[in-house]
């Protein structure tokens, strides 16, 4: 062993002197702190029995030489006390757990324990590190216990210090959060709360216990928030506490908030306060509504799509029946309309003259129930059929041109207009027209020569296109029914039809998403007003 | 024995085919009529018979067995018949089942009347047809 330094041991400043260079020892040799403070415990330890006077008690430190195999830095305690017993000795007992290897013999009234403290593997000795550490160990100044203790003062007031940053920085950060905390007394006063409650709430506690929440609480969660409080002060763990609205001072808005208490015990175990913490939650109780009231919609328009279906299916179905029905109907009345004709011929000079006049009757109620089931087809095959972009001057050009021996039979002026183009299907829009035009040459006063004028306004959705005529007119108590299926409102001998020419129109109006109305004046003329869109939502 | 123009008709109501019958005969003229019930008599007569005298084959369109566009399609297809001009007669006015017709090569396609002066009408339409020189 290389020896390193010597410390005398007289009185307790060399036991702090003892402990001081094992430590620098044990730290110069590359060991941890840890273990630095263990080998000097242990040099301390079995130091501390043998001051004394009288006992000659020395410490000696020392570093294996580099000859040996496993390595380790030594402290060897010499003393003449006369007492001294392994067995006996606490400080020797305690020693013997810190270190690796430990012995102690007596030999001619000097007492020798050696306490052997292993260096890692790869621990390399040589002259220059015991030279070295000679150095070190043995020409520090000495620092005196007075200057020790000072030193240990300012390290604990840096602590401190410390610590109260930290705490500093902590109560910064619990005040800056926009969480509520609060420590209440088991009948709901505040004791304690952080500085977000004074500023949502812009009470100071003092107010807040005063008033018992009145004024922050929403009326309508109050009585169930003191409930639950009073609920939960039995319990003797922490609860969670229901949403309840709270309202933040600076804007009068009520915002949803959530929180837990969480009950103190006092060291008895008795429950002495509630911390209590309550967060913001408006924000995600708004989405959670949100989705509700979206779950609800999309359920409402699953509901309405269903029955949107079933009406169409329904639709269907009837516009089907009413084709087969007229088709099939027409059938018979053809061999009715036929035998009567052909009764009529066969027999019809042998017949009395009454005879022949119920005949033709008959044969005029077949041709009528003929024309009425005519219109019947007519109007189920008004359906939602192909759209696209549709001149209005061409279908009333192409109207004109189908009505012209009518219009030219009664003398008829037709005044045009502009009209644009619009989507929508061009049959159906040209039978709208037809029916206007027809009905207005139809019901013309007579002697008077008619005159009709089609126009239109167009705004930035719509058409309205306007079919003026000096007829007959109508008086305004019809105008409800007028677009009714087969409302007429002559008797059949005064003018021909069946009244399903505005019936059709109507229809035609309704698939284009557009409508119909009228007014009119008895003898005065009759307008007839269809608003178009002029675009529809289609896949060209 | 009245040497007219002989016309084939294939009706399936025989109410239709008692009014045809009936008509005709009103009309006193020299056409003889043959009256059968659906498409397949239509080519079992000719098969027995051969085109013959027949100037003009009438046919309705909704008959059971074999229909009017499939025996129409028949008669243009085969050599032997093809030459005799075919013209629908059915209370069909649907316009595309009127244009099928046509391009399969039916000379006219007649909707079938309710009146009786139609009808005598009709009568003598088809016996102008048949009167028609084939080109």
């Amino acid at each position: 062993m290389n020896e390193i330094t010597k410390v005398i041991l007289d009185n307790e400043m060399d036991l702090i002197l003892a402990h001081k260079q094992s430590m620098k020892l044990a730290e110069l040799a590359g060991l941890s702190l840890g273990a630095q403070t263990t080998f000097a415990t242990a040099v301390s330890e079995v130091s501390r029995n043998a001051i004394g006077t009288g006992n000659a008690a020395c410490i000696t430190l020392h570093v294996s030489d580099k000859k040996e195999k496993l390595k380790f830095i030594t402290a060897v305690l010499e003393d003449k006390r006369k007492d001294f017993s392994e067995a006996k000795d606490e400080g020797y007992k305690y020693a013997k757990r810190l270190v690796q290897n430990i012995s102690a013999t007596t030999d001619g009234g000097t007492n020798r324990i050696e306490m052997h403290y292993r260096l890692p593997m790869h621990f390399r000795v040589d002259d220059i590190l015991v030279e070295k550490w000679r150095t070190i160990l043995n020409t520090d100044p000495d620092i005196s216990p007075y200057e020790e203790i000072k030193r240990k003062n300012l390290q604990l007031i840096e602590m401190a210090d410390r610590l109260r940053n930290s705490e500093q920085q902590y109560r910064t950060l619990t005040d800056s959060l926009p969480i509520m905390i609060f420590s209440m007394t088991t009948e709901g006063i505040i004791t304690y709360a952080n500085q977000w409650l004074f500023e949502y709430s812009g009470e100071t506690v003092e107010e807040i216990n005063n008033n018992k929440w009145k004024n922050i609480v929403h009326p309508d969660d109050f009585g169930t928030a003191w409930d639950n409080m009073a609920a939960a002060v039995v319990k003797p763990v922490g609860v969670i506490t229901p949403e309840s609205r709270l309202k933040h001072a600076a804007t009068g808005e009520y915002r949803w908030h959530t929180g837990v208490m969480i009950a103190m015990k006092d060291d008895a175990g008795v429950v002495n306060s509630w911390n209590t913490f309550m967060v913001d939650i408006h924000a995600q109780k708004l989405i959670e509504d949100t989705l509700k009231d979206n779950r609800q919609l999309k359920e409402i328009h699953a509901e309405l799509e269903e029955k949107i279906d079933l009406l169409n299916k329904s639709n269907h179905q009837l516009e089907q029946f009413a084709y087969v029905a007229s088709h099939d109907l027409q059938e018979p009345l053809r061999k009715i309309s036929f035998y009567s004709d052909f009764l009529n011929k066969k027999y019809g000079p042998a017949m009395p003259e009454e005879a022949t006049f119920f005949f033709n009757n008959l044969i005029n109620s077949t041709e009528r129930m003929k024309a009425l089931i005519q219109d019947v087809l007519a109007y189920s095959t008004v359906r939602k059929d192909v759209v696209g972009p549709v001149s209005l001057d061409d279908v009333l050009s192409e109207t004109l041109q189908d009505l012209e021996i009518s219009i030219k039979e009664k003398k008829a002026e037709i005044e045009i207009n502009e009209l644009p183009v619009i989507d929508g299907n061009a049959r159906q829009l040209k039978q709208l027209f037809e029916n206007l035009v027809s009905n207005s040459l139809k019901f013309s006063r007579p002697g008077i020569i008619p005159v009709i004028s089609i126009s239109a306004t167009v705004t930035e959705d719509n058409v309205m296109l306007s079919f003026k005529d000096n007829g007959i007119g109508f008086e305004d108590q019809y105008i409800s029914r007028m677009f009714d299926l087969f409302q007429r409102l002559h008797t059949r001998d005064k003018y021909a039809g069946t009244g399903i020419g505005l019936a059709i129109c109507k229809k035609i109006a309704d698939l284009h998403n557009g409508s119909i109305s009228a007014n009119g004046v008895p003898n005065g003329g009759a307008t007839f007003q269809v608003t178009l869109p002029l675009y529809q939502n289609h896949v060209r | 024995m009245s040497e007219g123009p002989h016309i084939l008709i294939a009706e399936d109501d025989f109410e239709d085919r008692f009014i045809m019958a009936e008509t005709f005969g009103e009309l006193g003229h020299a056409a003889v009529i043959h009256l059968v019930e659906d498409g397949t008599k239509i080519i079992d007569y000719l098969a027995k018979n051969g085109v013959g005298d027949i100037k003009l084959i009438v046919l309705d369109l909704n008959m059971p067995r074999l229909n009017g566009t499939d025996t129409l399609r028949f008669l243009k297809d085969s050599l032997d018949y093809k030459q005799v001009p075919v013209v629908i007669f059915s209370t069909s006015v649907n316009e595309i089942e009127k244009n099928i017709c046509m391009s399969l090569g039916a000379k006219e396609y007649i909707t079938k009347p309710a009146r009786y002066a139609e009808y005598v009408q009709t009568c003598k339409k088809f016996y102008l047809l048949s009167q028609e020189v084939p080109c």
